[in-house]
């Protein structure tokens, strides 16, 4: 039932990171469990499916990420309960399907551990709430409670998930879009724990064995802060004790982790330019900025105005001039990063128009900066940033990333407020937020022939 | 007073109204109660694969380049006064369009404004406007989709497989067609092509969000019901005869990627089946191959833990009317291996016959996906519109899935896994030394990629 091909008419998207999730009318209702972590609720009925989550934050640094990558991987083969792969994949198919996933993710400098567990709203079935109940045993057997062997985590799994990390860290390079994406970033943050991979590192995986991932395991669960989620046809009071009685048990002494985001150093006056070569077909266009704003700051709506009206959408600067007006590319958008206060272009783009495509792309910063922004262009961007924050309410995990961004933020922020915000920023705002944007590196991905310098 | 059907699911709780407007165009809504998102999509039936056709009356066939039905998409927003999205951003509504190998969809997705956004889409669908200028600017934009996919190694490994296993049909050639043939394309081109497929007659409207269904159907009767749409044109759709054996076993193409990524399948030799057979045949299809190598099965994790499959790998059957098959792909160090254990294991699998057991684990899996993906307004727009192109109703399927039983897939399976139907496309590191035994010559000449 998926399709295999498609072929689209636009794709602007892709960058757009900025707003993650969150609920107008419906808030999440938080509080501190006695397992030292804080549980987050938000009660909607019109979904089939029930989303409990548990997330693990930890410093993103060169030491943790690649134990913190591979520990999802090892953990999601198999369960104390159900050591066995296929046995564990089995007992989900058996209840609907039930899915999991147990992964990591990075946020400005923070290294998140993310566990998930989506079963049947009950309503579709039997009724009373088994599946729930279910899905937070679920979500604990996958968390804490691992296949071991001895006094590691089981040595097969270790060795085949080690082989599969390095695979995954490997596989960037297919994706040629996202390697120059991820090559700009490494050159912008060379100096910075942001370069750091959320995967890792290769030339870190062989010194991790069965027993050490194993310690890595105790002390994460030990040590982590910990946020567990639930949305969707749940009532809090009753989550709270599902969680409770799922998590018995827990000795967590929970320490505070470091900042999510470090200013970086000021950008040099001249914008580095990087030139790489491969046997491609297009050339892969990456602008790298600072934007000096992150998600806790009172900018951060003007913020999400400049990107918007700059790259954001098809009404936005680069789409009307770098794809409508001057046939450049098919995509050409701008994107943010907000806990670390990054700002990318991306485009993909004939070799030869690379000096060409930068010149565009830099008057139409430049033309932002300096105010050249009519009415209708702020008043679609404001329009699209509130019909996408609408829209979050009907995507659970858009929810949960709008609450997760405020909690590496220490600054929690609901989607109503957030649209609030926005319907108040003026033109002024956006210049004033657009002035701190300054473009530190740009990349080019291109061919093996063609000239020298660029 | 318009007529309304009315298809429902009790396990799904959802339920479409249909009717048929004066004009031809078929209208449907998917009612979600309680979502802010609101979602329309006007949908013909006319993809990459229709390039060759005879218009009643005609003697000569026409034949248009690869990739015109996806071009038309692109220049069908363009205007006399500008591009159509920058309507939809002033209502601030998401405007967008697909084209695929059978169908090309217009849509828009919108929280507020939703009527001023659907008279939008009835209109600027119903309204073209090519001139050699506009056609001629657009063709750089195209060229760099084009040269987009072509830096796409799992692309580029899915096409290899549809040019081996298929020697003439159209669905060998790329939907968006080659820089070449793109090049071709002209205005008066695309108004043939607009005139012979973009009758109402031959479109579906598709509602799906918080929007009552009598409102949409009499909404789209004002708008459309009064105008001259001529009559349907009578058009017959030209294929070749494609022969029942693959074109070429194994195609292999050189690009920069970390390790071989493959994609191999079973050409499916029984095809023309639509309405409820087809649906039958593609639902129990899923069920069996879940049941062979889903991620609980025998073979997926014996697999994964020799290391020949890594969580990239899946899997997948889909027939259309006049082409089908059931794929496999992945990244993999040892490409041919995989095949090889995969063939095996199917053998094994028909041999011992379907494991009851298994197949009822498998009915409440797919129960539970079913249920899952119609949390997703995308979802269900797209696959009733796939669903409803080949007469099937997707809202039907998980009833279907609850009731159908092995036995019609593994007669399907019996047929379709045969080793002469299938075909291996890999996409190999260009750093790689060639392995030794890289070609496997078909029955005709090996067709090289690259």
């Amino acid at each position: 039932m998926n399709p295999v091909v498609i072929m689209g008419h636009t794709k602007v998207r892709d960058f757009v990171e900025c707003l993650g999730g969150g609920s107008l009318e419906e808030v999440f209702q938080v509080e501190r469990l006695p397992i030292g972590a804080d549980i987050h609720t938000m009660r909607v009925t019109k979904f089939k499916t029930n989303l409990l989550a548990a997330v693990l934050q930890s410093d993103l640094s060169v030491d943790a990420a690649t134990r913190n990558a591979l520990l999802p991987q090892v953990l999601r083969r198999g369960t104390r309960r159900q050591p066995d792969t296929a046995d564990f994949m089995r007992s989900l198919d058996d209840l609907y399907g039930t899915s999991i996933t147990a992964d990591v993710a990075k946020k400005g400098e923070r290294h998140l551990l993310l566990f998930g567990v989506g079963v049947v709203n009950d309503v579709y079935l039997d009724g009373g709430d088994e599946m729930l109940r279910k899905g937070f045993g679920i979500l604990r057997d996958l968390m804490v409670e691992p296949a071991m062997e001895g006094s590691g985590l089981r040595a097969d799994y270790v060795a085949q998930e080690e082989v599969n990390l390095r695979r995954r860290i490997e596989s960037i390079l297919d994706n040629k879009q996202a390697y120059a994406f991820r090559r700009c970033n490494e050159e912008m943050c060379r100096a910075e724990r942001y370069a750091v991979s959320k995967l890792g590192r290769v030339e870190d995986i062989d010194a991790i064995t069965p027993d050490s991932l194993a310690d890595w395991h105790g002390k994460a669960i030990r040590e982590y802060p910990m946020d567990i989620f639930a949305i969707g046809d749940i009532e809090h009071e009753r989550a709270a004790e599902l969680a409770t009685e799922a998590f018995r048990g827990l000795a967590r002494r929970p320490r505070s982790v470091g900042p999510a985001s470090t200013q970086g150093p000021a950008p040099s006056s001249e914008p580095r330019r990087i030139v790489e070569r491969m046997p491609v077909s297009q050339g892969h266009l990456v602008m790298g900025y600072r934007t000096g704003v992150t998600f806790a700051s009172s900018d951060y709506p003007a913020l999400l105005f400049a990107n918007g009206v700059f790259g954001g959408y098809t009404h936005s600067k680069l789409f009307q001039n770098v794809r409508e007006r001057a046939s450049l590319a098919y995509f050409a958008s701008s994107g943010i990063e907000q806990t670390k206060g990054l700002m990318w272009v991306n485009a993909g783009i004939d070799f030869e128009a690379f000096d060409t495509a930068v010149g565009i792309i830099e008057e139409q910063l430049d033309d932002v900066q300096r105010g050249a922004i009519t009415e209708s262009e702020m008043e679609n961007t404001r329009r699209g940033l509130i019909r996408d924050i609408e829209m979050m309410r009907d995507q659970p995990s858009s929810l949960m990333d709008l609450a997760l961004e405020g909690i590496v933020n220490s600054c929690p922020v609901t989607a109503e407020n957030l649209k609030q915000r926005i319907s108040q920023v003026s033109v002024g705002d956006v210049i004033r937020v657009a002035r701190g944007i300054q473009l530190d590196t740009v990349y080019f991905l291109r061919n093996e022939e063609g000239s020298r310098d660029a | 007073m318009l007529e309304m059907g009315l298809d429902r699911s009790e396990l799904l709780r959802e339920e479409v109204a249909y009717t048929r407007l004066g004009c031809g165009l078929e209208v449907a809504t998917l009612q979600k109660r309680g979502f802010a998102k609101k979602y329309a999509v006007l949908a013909t039936r006319y993809g990459s694969i229709d390039t060759k056709f005879r218009i009643a009356g005609a003697v000569d066939p026409i034949s248009t380049p690869e990739g015109i039905a996806h071009f038309l998409e692109h220049k069908l927003f363009e205007e006399e006064d500008g591009s159509i999205d920058d309507v939809f951003a002033d209502l601030g509504a998401y405007s967008n369009a697909f084209t695929n190998y059978t169908m090309t969809g217009y849509l828009f997705s919108c929280v507020d404004n939703f009527w001023p956004a659907f008279d939008t889409l009835l209109d600027f669908v119903m309204r073209p406007h090519f001139t050699d200028e506009n056609v001629e600017k657009e063709k750089g934009i195209i060229e760099q989709e084009i040269r987009m996919n072509e830096d796409s190694p799992d692309w580029q490994a899915a096409n290899g497989l549809l040019r081996a296993m298929y020697r003439l049909h159209p669905v060998r050639e790329e939907i968006a067609g080659t820089v070449d043939s793109v090049r071709r394309i002209t205005a008066e081109m695309l108004y043939e092509c607009y005139r012979t497929f973009y009758h109402p007659s031959n479109m579906t409207l598709l509602v799906v969000g918080d929007v009552s269904p009598s409102e949409v159907a009499h909404r789209a009767s004002t708008r459309l019901d009064g105008r001259d749409f001529g009559p349907t044109p009578g058009v017959e759709r030209i294929r070749p005869e494609e022969p029942r054996s693959v074109g070429a076993r194994r195609v292999e193409r050189r690009m920069t990627v970390s390790e071989p990524i493959v994609c191999f399948g079973y050409k499916d030799p029984s095809v023309g089946w639509l309405g409820q057979p087809l649906m039958h045949r593609i639902i129990g299809m899923e069920m069996l191959m879940h049941t062979l190598a889903g991620r609980s099965s025998a073979l997926y994790n014996s697999l994964y833990a020799e290391g020949l499959i890594d969580a990239s790998f899946d899997w997948d059957y889909d027939c259309e009317h006049d082409y089908g098959f059931a794929m496999f792909e992945g990244r993999s160090n040892s490409p041919d291996r995989l095949v090889e254990r995969v063939a095996e294991g199917i053998d094994s699998f028909l041999g011992a016959g379907v494991d009851p057991d298994e197949f009822e684990r498998t009915r409440r899996r797919v129960i539970g996906s079913m249920l899952r993906s119609f949390d997703s307004l995308e979802f269900i727009a797209y696959n009733f519109l796939t669903y409803h192109f080949r007469n099937m109703r997707l809202i039907e399927s998980v009833d279907m899935a609850r009731s159908i039983g092995p036995g019609e897939a593994e007669a399907v399976a019996r047929e379709l896994f045969s080793p002469d139907l299938l075909a291996v496309s890999v996409v190999t590191p260009d750093s790689a030394q060639p392995p030794a035994d890289a070609e496997y010559p078909g029955d005709d000449e090996p067709e090289q990629e690259g």
